[in-house]
């Protein structure tokens, strides 16, 4: 054949044609199975393998060709009347279906084809031959696919040299169709195929018929799709929170409005027109001034004529400029209302666009039952059992990585079902059950959830032999045997190497237990729960998101940084005080409602370097997370909790693939990454551990706990170590909160503001507050009285005071200190001088 | 800088029929290192890097590269020079090494020079000393020694859990 042939490309193409036709040899068999004499499926069966045979031969991958040829000589004999498909028969149709999927895996993953799986096939094949003596039949099949081969060399020689793209392999296609059609033409079975060649037709014109509907997309590129989409979700949410700034200048901008238009309106009709001399106590020199400007009018009494002084031009002048402003605040008013429209359609389409991509990537589960019937019938048929599946809910959508992810487990599970749960066929009669078991599989949403509940009606699990087992194996001691609730002992199942079965089994001990079945699905933040009834039966719930790409978590706080917490494994969030805290064995735990859990610091965890954090002040309240794992739970310390998110998941790509305590990071809506806290792993490790070097390789130091008594001293610096000093800056011009709030916030401080003394107070009483920035003069409440306020309340009191005015008079500022100032600043200022004067203060 | 100013005089090296490998070059203080330029993706202005707990101290973090997580590393520890410290042109050079974009942080981005391979000579350096493999040699330009990395090595080499 053609050497110089470029089929990497068409390969792709082939795979998933062959990945068809599989599923549907598959599908129909097992159908053909209860009806073996049903023509017509024959026929079709017949068709799949035939079209296997062909586009494999001509793709060069001559093992998958044979292999498919002896099916199809069976089928052929099968659809002529002259054998009748038996269970032999079946089970090596089955198998050379394995064999295809062997071959085509071997395809796929680049490796050349097996050749001895060739010849195992063609050994069953003659043994089958023998018993039904149709040795004629054989010859004249392998002289028709010599000459399928010969067509095919015909066909890659005459391409050979021009350009080779799809379109001419689907030329090519059609002419080996066509070829084998004639050749198959001389088989006696022209009664079951009436009308061959239009047959032949129509199928051609089905496929590009489906071809014009449907596109087949590369997963990668739907993921990356996904991806972009995330993060437009992202930064609409980001586009979003700046509106709400946008909007709080423009309210702002309209009170000042209201504010100037005020102001003015009564200097107007102040000064409008003039007034009798004496009214100008002040600016009695500028009056005079006007006076003899407008020395003609010395005759008019004061009321008969309007006469202008400067007062009263700048109060015209004043009137006039601030109408302009008014109506250009107006309008930048109404284009802020027009933004803010734009933005809601906006955020409407990208929603709508992620539902839609989201829905793209969902398949039917359907699918994935379907790959469980055979499992069943090869299960059931060697351990001699009797066995009927049951679906629900296969219309149920699931996302295609889920899908892929959740197949293993699942049909671990089924295994385990049909070999552990079902009963034999004689001990169920005993039991007064049918003979027939019924392993069911049920799939359906609830809320943003996949549910998909396994379940049998065999003989349960036994939580007294799981108790045995477990302390037989070493997992509990003799003593927790009987402390074990039934639940508590039925969840042992998941320990890692655990299985109750006496001895392993070809088909369910396959060296997976149910803990990696459990590992599997919480990498997928799922969740599996199991219940089960002695003589009636077990069932496993299973919970999986319906997308992996977006999900919730919680932002945490921690050694300054914002990390991601996977929501599905959070059992609830507390907050533990150091007296909550006890020690056993040299590790820290605490008592949650009576049962005694791992208490881990997020801190200690994320920090190999930095000594360890012992201790801050007894009372504080630490946040912590409550994380659960099947019946296992610890307790995980952290710096803050944030808020609940939504997050778009991405890897944490090859380079740092082995990093271990993240699954990934997320992006925030400013743009920053959080890394995802792989809450899966740090409770497994955490337990297997012994509690101490939590996810980490490099264990932890051993003087970890020395110096409790030094920490009571150094509590105050860790607390600043730990939080961001808070810092409220009072004054009534917008634009100094605004520089001085920036300016801090980048300095690393915390940041409140208040427009007067009144909202100070206010807030200061419902945050802790750890200085205060003020100016004197506001309206409401001026600085003094918000100092003098601060200083009658003794909890207040203390918190230092930074007077920032523009005020530079030493009595000001005398009077500042008196009332219990501690520095005051001049404006306009230096960013250094207030930020040192701040240092100063919180050391 | 006088050392980038150096090197736009030498960017012109003999177009002899040899064929010849363009290198983008930059600094470590005072030394001059380059890089083949297929390994190069982009080379962008510093930006926030967000350290990752618990990695080595060659790793300073990862940034987001439009929407991406991409890891940057600091090679001079690898090269056992003194840990990189940022300066006013410091720069980000991405790295593409097989289906990873790695990062390494730079104190200034040189010239792209041309060398042929006889420019080119062996680094006289022993052969178990760790860092000889990453070393592809050096070449004298008319005012400074360069010293070509091949990128894509160390990257290979340090990759998490690759030792």
């Amino acid at each position: 054949m053609a050497k110089s042939f470029d089929k990497s490309a068409i390969i792709e193409f082939f795979l998933i044609e062959a990945g068809d036709h599989l599923t549907n040899l598959n599908n129909n068999l097992l159908v053909l199975e209860n009806d073996p004499r049903n023509i017509e499926l024959i026929d079709s069966l017949f068709r799949d393998a035939h079209t296997l045979k062909g586009s494999s031969a001509m793709m060069g991958f001559g093992i998958i060709s044979d292999v498919s040829h002896r099916a199809e000589d069976i089928l052929e004999s099968a659809r002529s009347g002259q054998l009748t498909p038996d269970r032999d028969i079946m089970n090596f149709l089955f198998e050379v279906l394995d064999t295809v999927k062997i071959l085509l895996d071997d395809i796929s993953s680049g490796r050349k084809e097996d050749a001895t799986l060739r010849d195992a096939i063609n050994r069953k094949y003659e043994i089958l031959i023998n018993r039904e003596k149709t040795e004629e039949k054989v010859e004249a099949d392998d002289e028709s696919i010599e000459r399928v081969y010969k067509s095919l060399d015909k066909i890659f020689v005459e391409k050979e040299g021009q350009e080779s793209d799809v379109v001419d392999m689907e030329g090519a296609f059609k002419e080996v169709e066509e070829e084998k059609e004639e050749a198959i033409e001389d088989v006696p079975a022209k009664i079951e195929r009436p009308m061959d060649s239009r047959h032949a037709g129509r199928r051609v014109a089905d496929v590009s018929d489906l071809e014009k509907r449907v596109i087949r997309v590369q997963i990668d590129q739907l993921s990356n799709l996904m991806n972009l989409v995330g993060e437009l979700v992202v930064n609409r949410n980001r586009l979003i929170g700046q509106l709400e700034h946008v909007k709080d200048i423009r309210d702002e901008l309209v009170k000042g409005k209201a504010r100037l238009l005020k102001v003015v309106k009564d200097f107007e009709s102040k000064y409008e027109f003039s007034m009798s001399p004496m009214s100008f106590s002040s600016t009695g020199k500028k009056s005079s001034e006007a006076k003899s400007s407008s020395g003609h009018l010395e005759s008019f009494h004061e009321l008969e004529f309007d006469r202008y002084d400067d007062f009263n031009l700048l109060s015209r002048k004043l009137v006039e400029i601030t109408n302009d402003m008014s109506e250009i605040m107006e309008s930048l008013s109404d284009f802020f209302n027009k933004i803010d429209e734009g933005t809601l359609h906006i955020s409407k389409i990208t929603t709508n666009l992620q539902q839609e991509i989201t829905s793209v990537r969902m398949v039917e589960i359907e699918k994935l039952f379907q790959r469980f019937s055979r499992l069943v019938r090869d299960v059931s048929q060697s351990e001699n059992k009797k066995v009927r599946l049951e679906f629900v809910g296969g219309e149920t959508k699931i996302d295609k990585a889920i899908f892929e992810l959740i197949s293993d487990p699942l049909v671990h599970i089924i295994r385990n079902a049909i070999s552990h749960g079902i009963e034999m066929p004689h001990d169920r009669k005993l039991s007064g059950k049918d003979d027939t078991g019924v392993v069911f599989v049920r799939a359906y949403q609830e809320g943003n959830n996949v549910v998909i509940e396994i379940g049998d009606d065999g003989k349960g699990i036994d939580p007294d032999s799981v108790r045995e087992a477990a302390v037989e194996k070493g997992y509990i001691a003799k003593s927790e045997e009987k402390t074990l609730t039934d639940e508590d002992a039925i969840n042992l199942i998941f320990l890692p190497g655990f299985s109750t079965s006496k001895e392993i089994s070809a088909i369910s001990g396959r060296g997976v237990g149910m803990d990696v079945v459990r590992t599997n699905i919480t990498k997928m933040n799922g969740q599996i729960e199991v219940h089960t009834e002695i003589g009636l039966g077990t069932k496993f719930i299973i919970k999986l998101p319906a997308t992996l790409a977006v999900s919730q978590a919680l932002i945490i706080k921690s050694m300054e940084q914002e990390f991601a917490v996977p929501l599905n494994l959070i059992d609830e969030t507390t907050r533990i005080s150091q007296r909550d805290i006890d020690y056993v064995a040299g590790s820290e735990v605490i008592n949650l409602r009576n049962k005694i859990i791992p208490f881990i610091r997020l801190n200690n965890i994320l920090n190999l370097d930095v000594k360890k954090e012992v201790s801050r002040s007894s009372t504080e309240l630490y946040p912590t997370l409550i994380l659960k794992l099947a019946d296992k739970k610890i307790a995980l310390m952290v710096d803050e909790i944030i808020v609940q998110e939504e997050i778009v998941v991405k890897g944490m790509g090859n380079y740092l693939k082995n990093i271990g305590l993240f699954s990934g990071a997320a992006i925030s809506g400013e743009g920053n990454v959080r890394f995802i806290i792989d809450t899966a792993s740090l409770i497994e490790e955490s337990l297997l551990t012994g509690k101490k070097a939590v996810g980490v390789k490099t264990s932890l130091r051993p003087e970890e706990k020395a110096s409790d008594a030094a920490a009571a001293s150094t509590v105050k610096k860790r607390e600043m170590l730990l939080e961001k000093p808070k810092v409220i800056i009072v004054d009534d011009s917008i634009s100094i909160r605004k520089y001085v709030s920036h300016f801090l916030t980048r300095a690393g401080y915390e940041v409140e503001v208040a427009s007067d003394g009144f909202e100070a107070l206010n807030k200061i009483g419902q945050t802790k507050v750890d200085l205060i920035v003020t100016d004197l003069e506001m309206p409401v409440m001026h600085g003094y009285e918000l100092i003098a306020e601060l200083k009658r309340v003794p909890d207040l009191s203390k918190i230092p005071i930074i007077v920032l005015t523009s005020r530079a008079g030493e009595k000001h500022r005398q009077k500042a200190f008196e009332m219990g100032a501690q520095e005051y600043v001049v404006k306009p200022f230096e960013e250094d001088v207030l930020i040192e004067s701040i240092k100063k203060l919180l050391k | 800088m006088p050392e980038a100013e150096g090197l736009k005089e030498t960017i012109a090296v003999e177009e002899a029929a040899e064929p010849s490998t363009q290198y983008c070059t930059f600094r470590f203080e005072n030394e001059l290192y380059g890089i083949e330029i297929d390994q190069i993706q982009e080379i962008i202005n510093l930006q926030r890097i967000f350290p990752v707990p618990r990695a080595p101290n060659y790793i300073m973090g990862v940034i987001n590269l439009r929407g991406n997580i991409v890891p940057v590393i600091d090679i001079k520890p690898i090269l056992k020079l003194p840990l990189w410290k940022q300066d006013v042109n410091s720069r980000i050079v991405l790295i593409n090494a097989e289906n990873v974009i790695v990062g390494i942080v730079v104190d200034e981005i040189g010239d792209v020079v041309s060398l042929t391979g006889s420019k080119i000579e062996p680094l006289d350096i022993k052969q178990d000393d760790e860092r000889s493999k990453f070393l592809m040699g050096i070449s004298k330009l008319p005012d400074k020694v360069l010293v070509i990395l091949d990128a894509r090595r160390i990257i290979d080499d340090t990759k998490l859990g690759a030792a």
